[in-house]
């Protein structure tokens, strides 16, 4: 039988909000909000004096300014959470080297088999806490639990500055009375469809028989299930130790449309794209796979001078690599895979002549967020 | 016999013109080459149908006449033969050639002269003349700024400015700047602008040999081609056609930041930075220091890659202003110093985001500018 894992989930509490107040201590108690101040600003982040109100992350500012109107609103500095950030990880890399970074401001960390040096997985939490509050002057929330599944919501439990434990073997009664919402993948679409089959809760949906499931949420439905009951056997994955990112996907029946061909190599570019900006990283090469009817499988790779991390720059190079392939051989599509390759740290080459290298970036974060917080369907790309 | 001449010749001939012949061919013609009795010479001629080169080399001329023979074939055969003299002879109705040369004896096939694409001429318009050796040393220090992709096509050609008894070229790739401005030995009335496909400025600068005197430069009215005219050589290419950026513009007026010191020295810590640099973006850093009490300066040259290691080195600078950080492509730094010379270079700079500029002291006329990379410090 495999080892039970203990898996930390590290979640700094209203993260931008917090790293302006560890350089700012005026700010402390003041009702502050994060974000765009323009005519279509949005909360990057609003701190726990402005949630009574009902401001939340993603919403149009103009509507945060109408909730809490004497909230104080500062725009984001990125180059201070990147700092603050890079320190974050440092501290959770002494505990750990398996640590997988999801964002700024959050990380799992694979803490199996350190009670030797740690002691009991609490312990560890509350050294990690002390350290982020002492070092960073911030606060954070720590999830323990076996996955990273149920890490993750445990998280969420006793914010601000808690800490929750979910013991092996209590997964699934901890996660059955949640709003389906609650489990990571299932967005206002799915959770519709789920609600049309009585099923509101993760305790129903993990009792739910698959056979009718599949029917309304497809090929996912067995992996939903198990999912609803905290079964989540994934590894961590140390992105910033990979050399490269990348997606595919399969599709039901082959296509040879090329509205929908172009389609994918957009989604997969931009979930690739999110993957990669979550390492902190930069890509200089994009590859583009399409495997056809009759199993052939081709590759095909492009390194433009200037490196990158925005979804414009993926979409465009992956797009002109499924062209080139396409006129080699144009034929029914089974496949169509999106990497990124030959990772480097951050940089931007600027340029001469127009400056539109870092407002691209710009809304590629911008949309990482609002995904992190309402799922990976809350945002699209509209047709060309 | 139609023809006698030296193989010497005839192999310098072709290697003159033989970068202007078509690799990736439309009309299969133009990957010949053509051969022309002129007067009492041979005319050597290849054409991409964008640039045409021509040349002439002494020959003994029996009768009139011309014929394409494919360049390749004709090239890679010539370099095979003896130093000797080849007689060529035409095949009937001029649709190839018998090549005969100590004991080798060949026969090509080729097609009609007619069929060849006729060569612009370019009579009229305007003509300046310049110092072959100072227009050669123009081109290798402002051609490598020109783009290579043609997303933009103004941008991977130079810009040629003529006013008065000055020509200035311009190449910018939308992250770098080239300018330099050189002395005509004749100047013309009117100032004229147009643009000049990089690549027929590296082919001026390629076939400029020391021997050289000077170059004749003549434009059409209106600007669509242009022929550069030295010795034995002339070239005539079609101009770029659109709006070349006001790069006046684009050169800082001042600095926060001057560093002066050793191309050699610069040149060594980037080429030592760029080892390391290879594997991620190229990103070098520059840290320029002011000495303390009137000591020396420096400039310290840094690299990072994550996964092998970095480099850190540095050298004496003079440096005038505050502590200044920026961050460049080693490619970049390393194509401009490497054009410079021996002697001295200054950096100026303002800050991590603005452009940096870079000029030789001992050569006023000339200015480099080159974006940095945006990096974490």
């Amino acid at each position: 039988m495999a080892v039970e894992r203990t898996i930390f989930h590290v979640d700094i509490d209203a993260f931008f909000a917090a790293a302006e107040r560890s350089i700012n201590p005026d700010l402390i108690g003041k009702l502050l909000i994060i974000g765009g101040t323009g005519g279509r600003g949005v909360v990057a982040c609003a701190s726990y004096e402005v949630r009574p109100y009902g401001v939340r992350s993603a919403m149009p500012m103009s509507r945060a300014l109408r909730l809490c109107p004497n909230a104080l609103v500062m725009n984001s500095s990125h180059d201070l959470y990147g700092k603050i950030s890079k320190s974050f990880m440092a501290i959770l890399r002494d505990y750990t080297p398996d640590v997988q970074v999801m964002s700024v401001d959050e990380a799992y960390m694979d803490m199996t088999g350190t009670e030797g040096l740690y002691g009991p997985p609490e312990k560890a939490g509350r050294a990690v806490k002390d350290r982020v509050r002492e070092e960073l002057k911030l606060t954070a929330s720590i999830g323990i639990a076996p996955s990273r599944l149920v890490a993750k919501i445990a998280s969420d439990e006793r914010k601000p500055d808690g800490m929750f434990t979910v013991q092996a073997g209590d997964e699934a009664a901890y996660l059955a009375p949640m709003p389906v919402r609650k489990l990571p993948g299932i967005g206002p679409r799915a959770a519709e469809k789920l609600a049309r089959l009585g099923i509101q809760t993760l305790g129903q949906l993990a009792a739910f028989p698959e056979g009718p499931l599949r029917r309304e949420m497809g090929n996912q439905s067995s992996r939903l299930i198990e999912r609803a009951k905290g079964i989540d056997n994934s590894e961590l994955s140390s992105e910033t130790q990979s050399r490269s990112i990348s997606s595919e996907t399969t599709f039901h029946a082959d296509s040879t449309d090329r509205a929908f061909l172009d389609k994918t190599v957009a989604d997969l570019s931009e979930r690739v794209g999110r993957r990669l900006r979550r390492t902190g990283k930069h890509a200089r090469s994009v590859s583009l796979k399409l495997r056809y009817n009759d199993f052939t499988t081709l590759t095909r790779h492009n390194t433009p001078h200037v490196s990158f991390d925005g979804d414009a720059r993926i979409v465009e190079i992956a797009t002109a690599l499924l062209d080139a392939t396409l006129k080699q051989r144009n034929a029914p599509v089974r496949l169509i895979g999106v990497g990124v390759e030959n990772l480097s740290e951050p940089a931007a080459q600027l340029s001469l002549l127009d400056s539109t290298v870092k407002d691209v970036s710009t809304l590629s974060s911008t949309l990482d967020r609002i995904r992190d917080r309402f799922g990976d369907d809350s945002v699209s790309r509209g047709p060309r | 016999m139609w023809i006698t001449c030296l193989q010497e010749n005839m192999s310098r001939g072709l290697g003159v013109v033989g970068r202007a012949v078509a690799t990736r061919a439309t009309l299969p013609v133009t990957q010949n080459v053509l051969l022309t009795t002129d007067q009492s010479r041979l005319k050597l001629t290849a054409t991409n149908l964008e640039i045409a080169i021509s040349t002439w080399i002494g020959a003994q001329i029996d009768h009139e006449g011309s014929v394409t023979i494919p360049a390749r074939l004709l090239t890679e055969f010539v370099n095979q033969l003896p130093d000797d003299k080849i007689e060529i002879d035409l095949l009937d109705g001029s649709k190839g050639v018998t090549l005969e040369c100590a004991r080798f004896k060949a026969s090509m096939n080729g097609t009609d002269a007619e069929e060849f694409p006729p060569i612009p001429t370019v009579e009229g318009g305007t003509t300046v003349v310049v110092p072959a050796d100072v227009l050669k040393g123009a081109i290798e220090r402002v051609a490598f700024a020109a783009a290579t992709e043609d997303s933009r096509p103004v941008l991977t050609g130079i810009k040629v400015e003529i006013a008065g008894n000055k020509l200035t070229l311009a190449a910018a790739d939308g992250f770098r700047l080239g300018v330099e401005t050189v002395e005509l030995v004749a100047g013309v009335e009117e100032d004229m602008g147009f643009i000049v496909p990089a690549k027929t400025m590296q082919e001026v600068q390629r076939l400029i040999s020391d021997r050289a005197d000077d170059i004749t430069i003549t434009v059409t009215e209106p600007a669509s081609q242009v022929l550069f005219k030295f010795g034995d050589i002339e070239i005539v290419s079609q101009l770029v056609q659109g709006a070349f950026p006001d790069y006046g513009k684009l050169i800082p007026a001042s600095a926060g930041t001057t560093a002066t010191m050793k191309v050699e020295d610069f040149l060594q810590a980037t080429r030592a930075a760029a080892v390391f640099a290879r594997d991620g973006s190229g990103i070098v850093r520059l840290i320029v220091s002011p000495g303390e009490d009137g000591e020396k300066g420096k400039v310290t040259v840094e690299s990072r890659a994550e996964e092998i290691g970095g480099d850190e080195g540095e050298f004496d600078a003079t440096i005038d202003g505050d502590e200044a950080k920026v961050a460049f492509d080693s490619r970049y730094l390393l194509d401009v110093l490497g054009v410079l010379g021996s002697g001295t270079v200054t950096l100026e700079t303002t800050t991590p985001s603005s452009p940096g500029v870079i000029r030789a002291t001992d050569r006023e006329s000339y200015t480099h500018v080159v974006m940095p990379m945006f990096v974490q410090w």
